[in-house]
């Protein structure tokens, strides 16, 4: 709740309609490193970040951008525009080796509830609310306007675990593209 | 028998190679990346054949040492000589002993889902590969006439122009999972 609080207090680093495709990535561990995988190549270092673990009960941690890097790209990735960045937590990971969202230039709005993190990313009034769910060897992620699964959805991404897992997602949450 | 720890990660390493395939997909799967690379398309393939031995690896180090599995409960596995349960000076059960080596097998696999014992990649029937073009895509298809593909994503994960090509080469696409294809869509 602390990182919670302290984002209330952070402004909307611009005016402009905030997108979701440029504002949420993918947070993982890679080679022992934490990395973000973005739709964004002009993230500054010490950029701040918003981590948010989808798994209930939901958490967010505090990290920062540390510098576009290479060694974080991951050639499996789906989506070759994805921008690889080398991140820095603000205090000891507690996501593990579980990926989690990954949101820049966010504003207020930030709220929790029982086991579950919502915020409204875009200022729009209606909040969004974060998902994740499992395929066969990957998770996605998703993030969605009012409620998950049968609300908006606004923003998805895979990440490749690179083994074997028992499916748990729902229609909705795969083999989609978000409006963005 | 080794105790169970760190260093089997490093065994039963994950094939990234074509030849590792079942014999009954291998062919497919040749063929079908041999023309994805004849079109000049970009392939990089990740994962092929996943040993069974390091899927139960992974599997029963997960449950010991994040599910509260006992050690002693674990089925043995032909060809892995793995011993999961560590014992004291007495040659009792050592449960903490044992728990923290399991998760050291957790760690150095970088494990945060449960991992299932069986899959198309343990049988050898599956392959995960990164595919991507520029412009149009012309690619030889199995009957060996040329399909010229003009459709979006320029992705093997979303062109279903593409997916309906490996089809015919047998290798099919499981869309949920964008690097994926396999002898049957799962």
């Amino acid at each position: 709740m602390a990182v919670l609080a302290a984002s209330c207090r952070t402004n909307f680093a611009s005016r402009a309609p905030w997108s979701f495709a440029e504002n949420i990535g993918v947070a993982a561990q890679r080679s022992g490193r934490e990395c973000l995988a973005i739709l964004n190549s002009s993230l500054a270092p010490n950029s701040p970040v918003l981590l948010v673990n989808a798994a209930e009960p939901q958490t967010v941690e505090a990290a920062r951008i540390v510098s576009r890097d290479e060694s974080c790209r991951d050639p499996s990735a789906a989506d070759p525009e994805l921008q690889p960045y080398a991140i820095r937590l603000d205090q000891a990971s507690a996501h593990g080796f579980t990926p989690v969202i990954a949101i820049v230039n966010y504003g207020a709005g930030w709220t929790k509830s029982d086991a579950l993190v919502a915020a409204d990313l875009d200022g729009d009034g209606q909040p969004e609310h974060f998902r994740s769910c499992a395929s066969a060897e990957g998770i996605h992620l998703t993030v969605w306007t009012d409620q998950p699964i049968t609300g908006q959805l606004r923003w998805h991404q895979y990440h490749y675990l690179g083994y074997d897992v028992t499916p748990d997602c729902k229609t909705e949450e795969v083999n989609l593209r978000s409006g963005q | 028998m080794p105790l169970s720890g760190p260093q089997w990660v490093l065994k039963f390493p994950t094939s990234t190679s074509l030849d590792d395939l079942a014999k009954a997909f291998r062919g497919s799967a040749k063929r079908f990346v041999a023309a994805l690379t004849a079109a000049h398309a970009t392939v990089i393939i990740s994962d092929t054949l996943r040993p069974p031995q390091r899927a139960y690896l992974m599997h029963f180090s997960f449950a010991i040492g994040r599910e509260s599995l006992s050690p002693a409960s674990v089925p043995a596995m032909p060809a892995v000589d793995i011993q999961w349960v560590h014992t004291n000076a007495a040659g009792q059960l050592d449960l903490a002993a044992s728990r923290a080596a399991a998760e050291a097998m957790v760690q150095g696999y970088g494990i945060a889902f449960r991992p299932v014992l069986n899959s198309r990649h343990t049988e050898g029937r599956a392959l995960d590969m990164t595919i991507h073009w520029h412009n149009n895509l012309v690619i030889a298809q199995a009957d060996g006439t040329a399909r010229t593909i003009t459709s979006l994503p320029r992705t093997g994960a979303g062109n279903t122009d593409l997916h309906a090509i490996g089809l015919g080469y047998g290798v099919r696409k499981l869309v949920n999972d964008p690097p994926h294809w396999s002898s049957d869509g799962h």
